[in-house]
């Protein structure tokens, strides 16, 4: 069995802060100040709120069905085929930003550490971790991504410290010259870099908790915590860049961490990049975890192989993922897969909570 | 979940066998010199590696291997290196990049730029100008000083905690191109015996060489200004009546002064009429503790106390006007005044035309000095 204990609520907190920072902690705020410049900390601060409402949404879906995943519940809100496919496009969708983040960071490894290692050994040796831990069960996905968080609180000490060198305050003001418009515009790309957070759609019923209410309280907190995450990263990057000097510069914080002048380690950044490889894998095998469990329900009965599910969504993910060794391919992979989080994250969860609010309310008619 | 853990905290290890690097075969390169041969316009690079040699238990004799490469751009060049040696730019740490003045007037950000893309390369490292012939110091000093690279990168630091001047890193360098308020002052050295020593520092708007060169005292009115200048920096010099610096004709009434600054506080104002900048005004309050005063310690009364304090920040008001023109005719804003300006009075901003109204506005310095450590009650 997949979930036989329960995880608790610590751990949910843990599950959905890791899901949700990973390799956007590098570009972060680039594409979020494309439009708003030096006022990018405001996009990323509204992409929070944004991710704050869809994880109401999702609670509010949940809630209905507290004792079942959505995997299950769908098939009562949509009926049988259409919640095979809903089950399907969820199975593809985190397939797919699983591979997303695998070949993303094995493209950073590539261009700044592991520049001759071939692309398909570190994407083959990331894919195999991942797929070992995604085989075993939720309770031990979760230990594990808690110790991993030891690894994350290592890294945001060295973003920290390599941020707070020569900078200039003065970068953020006239604050909210750029114009609400352009601020709002641009917390769209900051909205996708919180994704992560409808895992709750599965994990609802397997968190221990006295009132599902903690359970709101607790996705609000990694939420909020990831937040100031970004929200400290974008402060920091503005702080080291002006707008012009971030205008080219696609990945600021490498550059912050390869700024940092330290007599016992020269390259702060590639320290940086391994051990932030292992808060990467976590969103790997989380969304690989998750596209297994759909995928279980994709047929008549579910399928409790739960293992073989997940080593066949590796092998897929590694022969996909090879044909992206090209960055200006993994640009365009990008674009389809924010449209895609838009819609699967957002919107799907949306439409089926207003149509399970319509069926209960013809029923009750 | 022991296996899964071992094998995450395993992740972090994969150097990769394609990407080993031997620690042996590593050519740590301490100086990296750039030079610009206007005869033949072609770029000469000129690094310096330091070996140890006969190496044993915490002893070692340390050897410096000069290799000078040359092509028609800086990639090129470095590129050569991979047929002469193990291609020192990849995989290697740099201590200081030198530039000579010939290169650094040739649009050195279109050549070095690059660094900022290569992997490995070492963009955090200072930046200075040589003044002098960079192929012959650099081909003869480090043979016969031994630690002249430990020296030079002790320099640098030097300068920078002292407050002397700040370092500009590579980084800084190549990103201030794409910002019109980011000018830079780059320290420019000497050769001094078997070393080096400061000379002052060149002035750079968007990373193009104004050649303009500020001297070692204007490069103090320039970090006083800034309200940097405290810390373990001496300021030293003549003084005469009325502030007049030791130029004056009287030279009767000439004093010498040192002081060391406690603290440097620097804000800048603007006067404005309808939205049109009239004004820049550079306000710095200083504490200082002064060691010299012209006359012997006991002697130094209230009265005459309070009257130097007047004569130090006359003087100082006089160097930093002269210093604030240089830059003003070099349209080089050292200062960060356009910054100050953009930030806390947009609207002034919108009615400047910063790069052709700034060497004509008017600045005007204004000092209020405080001696902290007078021996009178």
């Amino acid at each position: 069995m997949i979930h036989l204990k329960k995880i608790s609520l610590n751990q949910l907190i843990c599950l959905v802060i890791l899901t949700q920072v990973g390799v956007s902690v590098l570009e972060i705020p680039y594409a979020e100040s494309r439009h708003a410049g030096y006022d990018s900390w405001m996009s990323i601060l509204i992409g929070g709120l944004l991710a704050q409402i869809v994880i109401f949404i999702i609670y509010q879906l949940s809630k209905r069905y507290p004792d079942q995943s959505l995997q299950q519940y769908i098939f009562s809100i949509l009926g049988k085929p259409l919640g095979w496919l809903v089950n399907l496009l969820f199975a593809l969708y985190c397939a797919e930003s699983s591979l997303m983040v695998v070949i993303s960071y094995a493209d950073v490894l590539n261009r700044w550490v592991l520049f001759q290692t071939p692309f398909f050994v570190i994407l083959g040796i990331t894919l195999v971790v991942a797929t070992y831990i995604a085989s075993s069960t939720l309770r031990s996905i979760s230990t594990i991504t808690q110790s991993i968080l030891n690894m994350f609180l290592i890294c945001f000490v060295i973003i920290f410290i390599s941020g707070m060198g020569k900078g200039d305050w003065r970068h953020f003001l006239p604050i909210g010259t750029h114009g609400i418009g352009a601020i709002i515009k641009d917390s769209l790309p900051a909205f996708w870099a919180y994704a992560g957070y409808e895992l709750l759609l599965y994990v609802f019923p397997f968190v221990k908790c006295k009132k599902k209410k903690h359970i709101f309280i607790a996705m609000s907190i990694a939420n909020g915590f990831t937040t100031l995450f970004y929200l400290l990263i974008t402060i920091i990057v503005t702080y080291n860049f002006s707008e012009s000097q971030l205008n080219t510069i696609t990945e600021p914080m490498v550059y912050i961490l390869r700024k940092f002048r330290w007599p016992v380690v020269q390259s702060l950044d590639i320290l940086f990049m391994t051990i932030w490889l292992s808060v990467t894998t976590v969103t790997v095998f989380v969304y690989m975890f998750l596209s297994a469990r759909y995928l279980a329900f994709v047929g008549k009965k579910e399928i409790r192989n739960h293992p073989l599910l997940v080593w066949i969504i590796g092998i897929l993910c590694f022969s996909v993922g090879i044909w992206f060794s090209d960055r200006q391919s993994i640009f365009k992979f990008s674009e389809y897969h924010n449209k895609a989080t838009m819609i699967m994250i957002a919107l799907v969860p949306t439409i089926i909570l207003l149509i399970s609010y319509v069926r209960e309310k013809v029923a009750r008619e | 979940m022991r296996k899964a853990m071992l094998l995450l905290l395993l992740l972090p290890l994969l150097t990769g066998c394609w990407d080993r690097l031997q620690l042996r075969k590593l050519n740590l390169v301490d100086v990296a010199g750039f030079d610009f041969n206007d005869e033949n316009k072609e770029i000469e690079l000129y690094y310096l590696v330091t070996k140890l040699k006969s190496t044993g238990q915490g002893s070692g004799e340390a050897t410096s291997q000069v290799t000078k490469l040359k092509g028609p751009s800086l990639v090129e060049t470095i590129g050569q290196g991979q047929y002469t040696d193990q291609a020192p730019f990849i995989g290697i740490s740099t201590g200081t990049y030198i530039l000579s003045e010939s290169f650094a007037s040739h649009d050195p950000v279109s050549e070095l730029e690059f660094l900022l893309q290569t992997p490995y390369s070492s963009i955090n490292i200072p930046v200075m100008i040589f003044e002098g012939n960079i192929a012959k110091f650099l081909e003869t000093v480090p043979k016969v000083n031994k630690e002249f690279s430990e020296n030079l990168n002790d320099f640098s630091r030097a300068l920078e905690m002292n407050r002397i001047i700040p370092n500009i890193s590579m980084m800084n360098l190549i990103l201030s191109r794409e910002d019109t308020l980011e000018d830079l002052a780059i320290p420019v050295i000497k050769q001094a015996d078997l070393g080096v020593e400061l000379s002052g520092a060149l002035l750079f708007r968007q990373g193009l060489n104004t050649e303009t060169k500020l001297n070692k005292e204007q490069v103090q009115m320039m970090m006083l200004m800034k309200g940097k200048g405290s810390g373990k920096q001496r300021y030293t010099g003549m003084i005469g009546e009325n502030g007049k610096g030791h130029n004056s004709t009287d030279k009767k009434n000439e004093r010498n002064y040192g002081f060391s600054v406690k603290k440097d506080d620097s804000s800048i104002t603007f006067t404005s009429k309808d939205k049109k900048l009239q004004k820049a005004k550079v306000n710095v309050h200083m504490e200082i503790n002064i060691f010299d005063l012209g006359k012997s310690f006991h002697e130094n009364k209230p009265d005459y106390i309070n009257h130097m304090e007047k004569e130090l920040s006359n003087h100082l008001k006089d160097l930093a006007v002269t210093t604030i023109e240089s830059m003003q005719k070099a349209n080089c804003d050292i200062l960060g005044i356009g910054r100050e300006l953009k930030s806390h009075h947009p609207d002034i901003w919108k009615s400047v035309d910063w790069r052709k109204d700034y060497p004509l506005m008017k600045i005007e310095p204004t000092f209020d000095v405080q001696i902290m450590n007078s021996d009178v009650e």
